[in-house]
């Protein structure tokens, strides 16, 4: 079993603590790159709903990574490709650099975070990429609905 | 053409005082904003991207320094600065707040644990906002607490017990469990009839388990960093 999964992330209230969390990702990337260990951790949210507790492992886990490894994460570019569960989309949301995400990326993300807590958020971390002219004409495109509540994310 | 005010600026940090007395004299439109903004990157080469997070990261700084000013022109002592920062008499009855003096063991680690954003509104420490916040926007301080109130006191955690954790702290002398470690401090915010815990859940709830369990007097001071 790996570090990460005695978590449980797989489950509705993932358990962890800051210094297991930091070990787990020691020793993870003493054996192997950054973008594989996000890859592992992408994996064991697959079937993860959005809790409290998920959105603050997902924080935690970007920031501690990001303060041990760094900006620059490697090959991402599966990432955008790979959002199924709204855990992974707040995943990309923190992680994905501004040059991955094209309007298909942001679109999917939005899309698998709509109806969820961090609706909002993802909206205020993206505006970047979402204000852009062609991200904004492929949201309106495709989901009308959606570029509304993005609209109203961003006024508020 | 530039207004004058704008084109005198030569630096980010020189951008960030002007911006800051701009904003206290008489507010900046969206417009003063984007001159402002779009002189800073031509002076200074910094990408139009980050200019925002880096000038309100100065702007803090400024603020600090002018507040500092302020501060040793009055004479006063830590207390009195942090209430010129704009700080909380204690919330509740039996809190004490203490002043940090000191804050240069904070680190990076535990800066990241604020919930405050950069202007944009976007978290720090991800890829979308890769800067740690500035000290004066963690605005640390120590509250002094009975061991007896955590338990109403802590209104949020971020997550669950860790059975390896719980399991770790059992055999700790109680010392070393109310010792204030400067590495993994208990911290939290405060967000309105409560703590919001950002580290140090495990210590937590072993205190309140030896006063729950008689072995630990509810009277025992715990500090606990309360941040933004």
């Amino acid at each position: 079993m790996s570090e990460f999964e005695r978590f449980g992330l797989g489950t509705p209230e993932p358990v962890w603590s800051s210094a297991a969390l930091e070990r787990a990702i020691d020793r993870e990337l003493a054996s192997s790159p950054a973008s594989d260990l996000i890859r592992r951790v992408h994996g064991l949210l697959d079937r993860a709903e959005l809790s409290r507790a998920h959105q603050s492992f997902v924080l935690d886990f970007v920031r501690a990574l990001m303060l041990k490894a760094g900006t620059d994460l490697g090959d991402l570019s599966w990432l955008g490709a790979a959002i199924d569960a709204p855990a992974q989309a707040l995943l990309a949301v923190y992680l994905l650099p501004e040059e991955r995400l094209d309007p298909d990326v942001v679109l999917a993300i939005l899309a698998r975070l709509e109806g969820t807590d961090s609706f909002e958020e993802a909206v205020v971390e993206l505006q970047d990429a979402v204000l852009r002219p062609e991200a904004a004409r492929r949201l309106f495109a495709a989901r009308p609905d959606l570029a509304k509540r993005v609209r109203a994310a961003l006024s508020h | 053409m530039l207004d004058p005010w704008v084109a005198g600026v030569r630096d980010i940090k020189q951008a960030a005082a002007l911006w800051l007395s701009e904003h206290d004299r008489a507010g900046l439109t969206e417009a003063d904003d984007a001159k402002l903004l779009a002189h800073v990157v031509s002076q200074t080469g910094i990408d139009e991207t980050r200019v925002f997070d880096v000038l309100v990261d100065h702007w803090a700084e400024v603020r600090a320094d002018a507040s500092s000013a302020q501060h040793k022109a009055a004479g006063g002592g830590a207390g009195a600065q942090l209430k010129a920062a704009g700080h909380e008499s204690p919330p509740i009855a039996g809190v004490t707040i203490h002043p940090i003096e000191d804050t240069s063991w904070i680190d990076e680690r535990i800066l990241m644990r604020t919930s405050a954003t950069d202007r944009k509104g976007r978290v720090y420490g991800t890829n979308r906002n890769p800067n740690v916040p500035p000290i004066e926007v963690f605005n640390p301080r120590f509250w002094e607490v009975r061991a007896g109130d955590l338990e109403r006191l802590i209104v949020e955690r971020k997550h669950g017990r860790f059975q390896e954790q719980r399991d770790a702290l059992s055999p700790v002398a109680d010392e070393v469990l109310l010792r204030v470690n400067r590495e993994d401090p208990i911290s939290a915010r405060w967000v309105g009839g409560g703590l919001s815990l950002t580290g140090g859940h495990h210590r937590t709830w072993e205190i309140m388990d030896r006063v729950a369990e008689g072995k630990m007097d509810p009277g025992t001071p715990v500090r606990i960093l309360v941040h933004e």
